[in-house]
């Protein structure tokens, strides 16, 4: 009987061996000296409460990707929980970690670690950069708190009506749009040299994308009936187009004069000068599993989008140009959520 | 293909070992259980027990006596803190905890967790691996635990206190109190339990953080004998707890969570010469408060009323063959605050017919059926099918096999947004086989089982960015089970060895890899030592390396780990007797953890002092 129950055991154990084949992790620093410019540094939030966030980096040929840069350049420590978004300001890169309450600056060229911010953090969802100042939205206490650029020292935290999600920032304005979650549809607009809450815009539907050009905020509103783009200059709209046939659009990004935005799987594409939104996608993404386009963003005539794989397995990236053709795949960490230009 | 083999050497084996020596048959005490189904109706599955006295030596939660005590692989979010059980392969929502008979699993999770649910007060702890959903319900997949309160109507009177304290500073104190004669039955068990929890973390800069818990509870069992034929029964119990959530990131928001449950059950037997008749009314309450943003009092919350009546009729057609009918009802409303759910109602009818044939002492078969019957999604036709024979005192076979399912709970249906209301219950059919061999000193059991589950209820985010629930994938599995027991004397010192292996290969068919957090092996021993008034244990566990991504990276491996618990106790004391026990968790000072960075305790230590009165 012993006998059999070690060759069950065996039998056992060597076919779960087998069972294992690994795509290899690509984690070597390349080879010059500024490792991680002309690329694309991509954030892997991560499965929510298992601290296991982590960079990864694409080159602009699109010839190979590097994972966990964190890691590989600060002797193996972890990123933290959750990376939910990342902004640049001079040779800095600011990693929002959302359930860390930690905002992690590394060198965006090397990824050493510079830095760390905590203070009056809490749940932070995204960052921007204004007249030498830093500032976070937070979705736990529905704040911006304000930081010294300089010396990251905490200055002040600024009350908002609403949830926020996304913030960006002119020379003179904090924009800060409210989660598609919020009771009202807001941009909150704080003004950075008072660093208080000068405006509120109100919108119609709930916001789901912002991004900027120069002086130029351009916000997504859609639900289950329809998509609409608004135009803010200084402190007030200046335009708003929309079209009755698009729900639930996602996402606003801009790249070479052009926004882009994403329906179902369909990547959405209009002039900044807000004519009109057009009713058909210039391509489909494929439609692999249920978080398809989990990340995504349009950068120098790219588009990026990541599959998360239902946070179970590392996410595929996607990358294709303007018409639909597939350039490139790769292999990412867990919930694959933004590309940045680096 | 290792399935067949299994099988092969299970049967090939059974045969060789069939006639032996004989060995008396031991005859239990009649006890009045409102679980009555376990011991009278599942004669073709295995049943684990694990006993009162070492329910009350136990310390810690009931994680920890359920992982050095079976097969069961527990994925713990750290010590103490949401603990979720896989049993044969399958998810947390997959294993039904019976509290009386009764299923207990939350109505918004699906599941019980395992560090929030209090265990002293059960004089019978059982654990059945293998499907049950013809007899218990839904969530019956890989196994059910069934926590239960005998009453037995005889003359009694006792007090027992327990005091404990451990590393951390953790804190229990116990008091069971039971009063009985042969026409009333009365126990009354309360329960306090705290801990700091505040480890020290090898290789990391901070102990572990908001990691502290407590949970009281109050639990009455009482029985009337109003004649021969009569028994009524009452159970009821309340517990709490707030337990903080450890940090998984050093400068992370607090967060805690708070739950409760107040539950009783009402049971009336009838028993004449030719029928059993049990009619039982159950009202449920459990409430959680989720604290998102400590130290403010933001929270959300959640609560549900359950009423359960289930009338169970058995008729015996003659002394060894008997039909069984029973209709059980079961109504759950819930409510919400600042949650996904406003209001959630669910209404249940369920149906069964079971019939149990004795041919004599050595063989026989059980059968079932059960259909539910709801408004919201269709309920597969159930049924359960097995036989079991003895040819010999030594050698027992038992073969089974099954339907069950899992129907999807408040959370996957009703939240907002991503519920779904066009969500199917997962299915599941099951064949199992066990042999069990008993000798004098030396017992051992055998189990091979296949499980296919289909639909499985998950979580996936969308393409508009929303999570919702769907059914996707396939699992089949293929696992067995080795138990062994072993004891002897050299004179006074007496020694019991106790062994489980388990091997469980859980494959998603499409993928065909392993489902994540389910290790293919694990195994538990125990010796334990006995010389007059000083005992003394060991207790160990293997548990295997888990993958925690669908594709199997090893880079996503949670490494295996082997841990030691050591326990001497010495009892002295005449009219009140005493037990003095110390104990030594993960003596060897593993580093362990088993979900990704949610490290557990090093080396810790307990006391505690039984006191008998």
């Amino acid at each position: 009987m012993k006998k059999i129950i070690l060759s069950l055991a065996l039998l056992a154990f060597v076919s779960s061996c087998s069972n294992v084949d690994d795509n290899s992790d690509n984690t070597e620093v390349p080879n010059v000296e500024k490792p991680y410019a002309n690329g694309i540094l991509i954030t892997n939030e991560g499965n929510f409460q298992s601290s296991n966030a982590e960079i990864s980096f694409i080159k602009n040929d699109l010839s190979t990707v590097y994972n966990k840069i964190f890691a590989t350049n600060n002797s193996n420590t972890t990123l933290g929980d959750v990376a939910q978004y990342m902004a640049f300001n001079n040779d800095l890169a600011y990693i929002v970690m959302n359930n860390s309450s930690t905002i992690e600056i590394v060198d965006r060229y090397t990824f050493k670690k510079v830095n760390q911010i905590t203070a009056n953090l809490n749940a932070p969802r995204a960052i921007a950069f204004s007249n030498g100042k830093i500032y976070v939205s937070n979705a736990n206490d529905n704040t911006v708190t304000v930081y010294n650029a300089n010396t990251n020292a905490f200055i002040k935290s600024i009350s908002l009506d609403n949830q926020p999600e996304k913030l960006v920032a002119t020379s003179n304005y904090v924009y800060v749009q409210s989660s598609s979650y919020a009771s009202a549809n807001t941009v909150e607009i704080i003004n950075s040299s008072s660093d208080t809450n000068t405006k509120d815009l109100s919108f119609e539907l709930p916001m789901n994308g912002i991004t900027l050009d120069s002086n130029m905020v351009f916000v997504l509103g859609s639900d289950e009936n329809k998509t609409e783009i608004s135009k803010i200059e200084n402190e007030a709209i200046t335009k708003t187009i929309s079209n009755v046939s698009l729900k639930s659009s996602r996402y606003l990004t801009l790249d070479n004069n052009n926004l882009y935005f994403t329906n179902g799987t369909g990547i959405y594409t209009l002039s900044k000068d807000l004519n009109s939104i057009p009713s058909s996608p210039i391509f489909n993404v494929n439609d692999n599993s249920w978080s398809t386009l989990y990340g995504f963003n349009v950068i120098d005539g790219k588009v990026f989008s990541s599959d998360a794989n239902g946070f179970t397995d590392n996410s595929i990236v996607t990358v294709y140009d303007l018409t639909g053709n597939v350039l490139k795949t790769f292999t990412t960490e867990i919930g694959t959520n933004g590309f940045y230009k680096n | 293909m290792l399935f067949k083999q299994i099988s092969y050497f299970v049967i090939f084996t059974c045969t060789s070992f069939a006639f032996a020596q004989e060995q008396a048959t031991i005859v239990l005490d009649e006890l009045i259980i409102s679980d009555y189904k376990l011991n009278s109706h599942n004669k073709t599955q295995t049943i684990h027990k694990i006993n009162d006295s070492i329910i009350q030596q136990a310390n810690g939660n009931l994680t920890d006596l359920l992982l050095m005590n079976s097969s069961i692989y527990f994925k713990e979010n750290g010590s103490g803190m949401v603990s979720s059980p896989s049993f044969r392969g399958t998810t947390a929502q997959q294993t039904s905890v019976l509290w009386n008979g009764i299923g207990v699993n939350s109505l918004f999770l699906g599941q019980t967790d395992f560090n929030s649910i209090s265990y002293k007060e059960f004089s019978e702890i059982a654990i059945k691996p293998g499907g049950g959903s013809v007899l218990y319900g839904s969530g019956a997949i890989g196994g059910t635990i069934h926590l239960n309160n005998p009453i037995r109507f005889e003359k009694r009177l006792d007090n027992t206190l327990q005091l404990g304290y451990g590393s951390f500073n953790t804190f229990r104190v116990n008091n069971n109190f039971t009063l009985s004669n042969e026409k009333w039955f009365a126990q009354i068990n309360i329960n306090r339990n705290q801990s700091d929890n505040d480890f020290e973390v090898k290789n990391r800069t901070w102990k572990n953080t908001n990691g502290q818990f407590y949970n009281n509870s109050a639990s009455a069992t009482i029985g009337y004998k109003i004649d021969l034929k009569n028994t009524l029964s009452f159970y009821s119990t309340y517990f709490n707890d707030e337990r903080h959530f450890s940090l998984v990131s050093e400068n992370q928001t607090k967060t805690k969570y708070q739950n409760s449950y107040f539950r009783n059950i009402l049971h009336w037997k009838n028993e004449g010469d030719s029928y059993k008749s049990n009619a039982r009314i159950a009202y449920f309450n459990e409430g959680y408060k989720y604290f998102n943003n400590l130290p403010t009092d933001d929270y959300s919350s959640g609560n549900v009323n359950s009423l359960i009546a289930k009338y169970d009729f058995e008729y015996f057609v003659s002394h060894n063959f008997s039909l069984n009918a029973i209709i059980d009802y079961t109504n759950h409303h819930g409510t919400g605050k600042n949650s996904g759910i406003k209001s959630a109602k669910q209404e249940v009818l369920g149906l069964s017919v079971l019939a149990n044939h004795h041919f004599n002492e050595k063989m026989g078969y059980e059968i079932g059926f059960k259909q539910e019957i709801n408004n919201s999604y269709e309920n597969p036709f159930l049924y359960s099918a097995g036989f079991y024979y003895k040819p010999a005192n030594v050698y027992q076979l038992k073969i089974n096999g099954s339907k069950n399912f899992r129907i999807p709970t408040f959370n996957d249906i009703f939240w907002e947004p991503g519920g779904n209301k066009s969500l199917q219950p997962e299915t599941s059919f099951q064949f199992d086989l066990r042999n069990e061999f008993t000798f004098k000193k030396f017992s051992f059991g055998l189990n091979a089982y296949y499980t296919k589950i289909d639909n499985m209820l998950q979580w996936i985010p969308n393409n508009t960015g929303i999570w919702e629930a769907q059914n996707l994938k396939s699992v089949a599995i293929k696992g067995a089970e080795f138990d062994v027991q072993y004891q002897f004397a050299l004179n006074k010192n007496q020694f019991k060895i106790q062994g489980t292996y388990t091997y469980t290969n859980s494959q998603d068919t499409e993928l065909k890899k392993q489902l994540i957090y389910t290790p293919f092996h694990k195994i538990t021993g125990q010796i334990s030592y006995n010389y007059e008034k000083f005992s003394a244990g060991i207790q160990t566990i293997y548990n295997g390396a888990v993958f925690t991504t669908a594709s199997n990276l090893n880079s996503s491996k949670i490494e295996a780990y082997a841990l030691i618990n050591a326990n001497m106790q010495y009892h002295f004391g005449r009219k009140i007797k005493q037990t003095i026990v110390f104990e030594i968790k993960n003596a060897s000072d593993v580093n362990y953890e088993n979900v990704i960075n949610r490290p557990m305790p090093g080396r810790n230590f307990n006391i505690q002092l039984i006191t008998k009165f």
